[in-house]
């Protein structure tokens, strides 16, 4: 009798665990891709603690891009607004769905101004490998690998497994933080609150 | 073995059946996504484009309601593309299918029998509209923005065609274990997708359909 009821106290778990694992997809993966992006699976949707607010002078950085340049964010001060795009890891399924979209969008950035920075903790081989499955990007592609995530970190958004949050910073010319965006980490911020944002600097 | 026993066993092996059918269920689903009859079940906003309204054969009642279904698409095929404005090869495949609209608006034969929609899967509106405006494209797109239709398609990768033939035997609607089906509808083509040669897609739809 007691076998019984393990049985069935076992077949139930498996049934809780069949409804649970019903795909909730946060991303529509590209057939580009192949097989060759990691699931992570659903993670824990923020993980950091943010150390700036809007209004605040944004924390420079000095970083190097996959293009061979290095980028400094205080090199477009009063010239170009800034938006960085954090992303938590390259070949994983949200990331790879989110830049190839920016990437048919630089009219929408050059007509508000604002040049776009992509900040990634992988190092910059990896970073060029996966990159180069989305075509030719316009914008810069940073590592932030080493001192690993100091640039993630210093604007609070270090997850304690080391990968940035996906998020968003922009920044107008004078150098100020005028729009914060830590999304959940499992989805994909919507294109145009980017560009509302980027309209209201005007 | 009393009764009670018997009737905890009969639980347990009505559990087993539960357990396998939903976990085969599951795996059908990643393994082969022929789920698009799936889309009869979905209702769609009518396109505020009179061009688009009419193009699809939309009646007064779908646009006094505001909604539409595939069955209402006056068409004999009805082609969804499932893209996204994220996804390289949709992008890359956009003037393709552009040049495949317009092959079969200019060919009379088929320009009232074959329709095509697109819907952008995890796309808000303005981004569906922004992927329009960038590409040009004429034919209507609809937007999916919190995956419910991607799901309901056992999350496809973009893009995925899939067709669908109107039968000629009437609409009789079933009522499935899991959902609502409209068995006057045939899924002939289920797909991922690719860059795709504008003439011979369409010869693949004018045969896999049997339109001839």
């Amino acid at each position: 009798m007691r076998l019984l009821v393990t049985f069935l106290s076992l077949m139930l778990s498996v049934i809780m665990f069949d409804i649970m694992a019903i795909p909730s997809s946060g991303y529509a993966l590209s057939d580009i891709y192949g097989d060759k992006i990691y699931n992570t699976g659903h993670l824990k949707p923020t993980d950091s603690t943010l150390k700036v607010k809007i209004g605040e002078s944004a924390p420079d950085f000095t970083l190097n891009a996959i293009s061979g340049q290095t980028i400094t964010l205080s090199q477009f001060k009063d010239k170009k607004n800034v938006l960085l795009t954090f992303i938590p890891a390259a070949w994983t399924p949200v990331c790879s769905d989110q830049w190839p979209g920016y990437n048919i969008a630089k009219s929408l950035f050059d007509e508000n101004e604002t040049i776009l920075l992509g900040i990634s903790t992988d190092n910059l081989p990896t970073l060029f490998a996966w990159t180069r499955q989305m075509g030719d990007l316009w914008f810069e592609v940073l590592s932030d690998f080493w001192p690993h995530g100091a640039v993630a970190d210093s604007y609070g958004i270090l997850r304690t497994d080391g990968v940035a949050e996906r998020a968003l910073f922009l920044i107008d010319k004078k150098g100020v933080l005028r729009f914060i965006n830590v999304s959940d980490i499992n989805t994909r911020p919507d294109l145009g609150q980017i560009v509302k944002a980027m309209q209201d600097l005007k | 073995m009393t009764s009670h026993d018997i009737r905890i066993l009969f639980i347990a092996i009505i559990s087993v059946c539960i357990s396998c059918s939903i976990s085969t269920d599951l795996q059908a689903q990643s393994k082969e996504p022929l789920m698009g009859l799936q889309l009869s079940t979905v209702d769609f906003e009518p396109p505020d484009n009179v061009v688009h309204q009419a193009y699809l054969g939309l009646n007064r009642k779908n646009l006094s309601d505001k909604t539409f279904n595939i069955n209402d698409i006056n068409a004999d095929v009805v082609l969804v593309e499932i893209f996204s404005m994220y996804c390289p090869h949709c992008q890359k495949d956009a003037p393709n299918m552009n040049a495949f609209f317009n092959l079969i608006q200019k060919n009379e034969s088929y320009r009232d029998r074959i329709k095509l929609i697109g819907i952008g899967v995890g796309n808000s509106a303005f981004e569906v509209d922004f992927f329009r405006k960038t590409y040009n494209i004429e034919f209507p797109l609809f937007s999916d923005p919190d995956f419910r239709i991607h799901k309901l398609l056992g999350g496809v990768r973009t893009p995925y065609f899939i067709g669908i033939k109107k039968l000629k035997n009437g609409p009789q609607t079933v009522d499935g274990s899991k959902t609502v089906l409209d068995n006057s509808l045939k899924v002939f083509l289920s797909e991922s997708g690719g860059e795709r040669q504008p003439e011979a897609f369409l010869q693949q739809i004018i045969k896999q359909a049997d339109l001839q």
